[in-house]
């Protein structure tokens, strides 16, 4: 009986060995693949170009005092980059912000709000989310989302389901609670630049 | 066993979704357009017919008393290289299936399978039943998937195929939808095959 137990023992240690030798092999071979996909995912040339139309560079603010206080004093708060043109000029800043309001799938949403140097938001990219493919999703669509471009940072922005005022958005209809979480991010990000940011 | 009968036995007669009614977690859950439905058939073949090759292959050593968390060892080990694969190298749908990749390890297609066949039956006869349920599968969470994406969104694999005027059925695309639409066609399925079987007999 003793005997049986070490031997079943032995056994599984193998089974599990060998996994876990199989799985080593298979993570040294993705494994930079993987941080390549997620880098482009988050900040590549498609999402500067989402973010602030014409940016070609995407880089990392350099003040690194400023970038530890709005993350000591705001939670929410993930990176922010400089967009800069061809020429280097600076066009404007991405601010990554997590939603105040979670989305539909029960998780903050997080995104990149384009803003120029005056304050008027240029653009912006959600990284991630998990909203309803097809509902919740429309709201990752230029239909809904270019209603926040041109908006300046000093005005709140809210969310409406019909008619919307001049400082409302109209919320796609069926998934308000996708539309609220986006204009959470979006108010975030602004305030962000409104108390760190704006000259 | 006639290697062809073992492999058509998944895609209807036995059909996994359909018929077996097993793996219905993730069949109602990613089936919000056609992609993904075929992203996680393709994932499911893979996992299914690797880890019926590998269970077939050792059956004979591993002893019965441990040959379920043998089982589960090698079909998350599969589960979990797929996954890092699908990270690497598709993005989009890696994250649009989600938390659902590993979760495949619990689909309980993969352990019946192991189970009922290829703890049972030589190497290849197993890959023509994990090759044949897999694509029941797939066919099945496809089927589904486009017919949600059609009626919920009006879309299929992303292009629009419905008239502008079309209404989408929001409820469709929504977890309630996903019931509705996999009980009617559940019985749709059944429905012809019990047909096609009565034709049969007389």
């Amino acid at each position: 009986m003793k005997n049986n137990f070490v031997k079943l023992g032995v056994m599984l240690c193998l089974v599990s060995a060998i996994a876990a030798g199989v799985l080593a092999f298979t993570n040294s071979a993705t494994k930079d693949r993987i941080l390549l996909a997620e880098e482009l995912a988050s900040s590549g040339p498609d999402v500067a170009q989402a973010v602030i139309p014409g940016a070609i560079s995407f880089e990392l603010y350099e003040d690194q005092a400023l970038i530890d206080k709005i993350k000591s004093e705001n939670e929410r708060f993930v990176e922010l980059r400089v967009c800069k043109d061809e020429s280097g000029n600076i066009l404007g800043y991405g601010i990554r912000v997590f939603s105040s309001d979670n989305g539909y799938g029960g998780n903050p949403e997080e995104m990149f709000l384009g803003v120029s140097l005056e304050g008027e938001i240029l653009g912006m990219k959600v990284v991630a989310h998990d909203e309803t493919a097809g509902l919740g999703t429309k709201t990752l669509e230029p239909n809904f989302q270019n209603q926040f471009i041109g908006r300046n940072t000093d005005i709140e922005i809210k969310v409406s389901k019909n008619n919307p005022k001049d400082d409302e958005i109209q919320a796609v209809s069926g998934a308000t609670r996708s539309s609220n979480s986006i204009t959470s991010a979006v108010n975030n990000a602004m305030s962000i630049f409104n108390k760190y940011l704006k000259k | 066993m006639d290697k062809f009968k073992i492999f058509k036995n998944g895609l209807l007669k036995e059909n996994p979704i359909f018929v077996q009614l097993v793996g219905m977690c993730s069949a109602l859950a990613i089936t919000t357009s056609a992609f993904n439905g075929i992203g996680m058939g393709v994932a499911v073949i893979f996992v299914l017919t690797c880890s019926n090759i590998v269970i077939s292959a050792m059956r004979k050593i591993i002893p019965d008393e441990i040959r379920i968390p043998v089982f589960v060892i090698i079909i998350a080990t599969f589960v979990t290289i797929i996954d890092m694969f699908m990270h690497a190298f598709t993005f989009e749908l890696y994250q649009a299936l989600g938390v659902f990749i590993p979760l495949i390890v619990v689909n309980c297609i993969i352990l019946a399978r192991a189970e009922a066949f290829a703890f049972k039956n030589g190497i290849v006869d197993s890959i023509f039943d994990g090759l044949g349920m897999g694509l029941g599968y797939t066919f099945a969470i496809t089927l589904l998937s486009s017919i949600r994406e059609i009626l919920g969104n009006g879309t299929l694999f992303g292009f629009s195929v419905l008239p502008d005027a079309y209404e989408p059925m929001m409820i469709i695309i929504q977890p309630p939808g996903a019931f509705i639409a996999l009980g009617l066609l559940i019985g749709l399925v059944n429905y012809l095959i019990r047909k096609k079987e009565a034709k049969e007999v007389k």
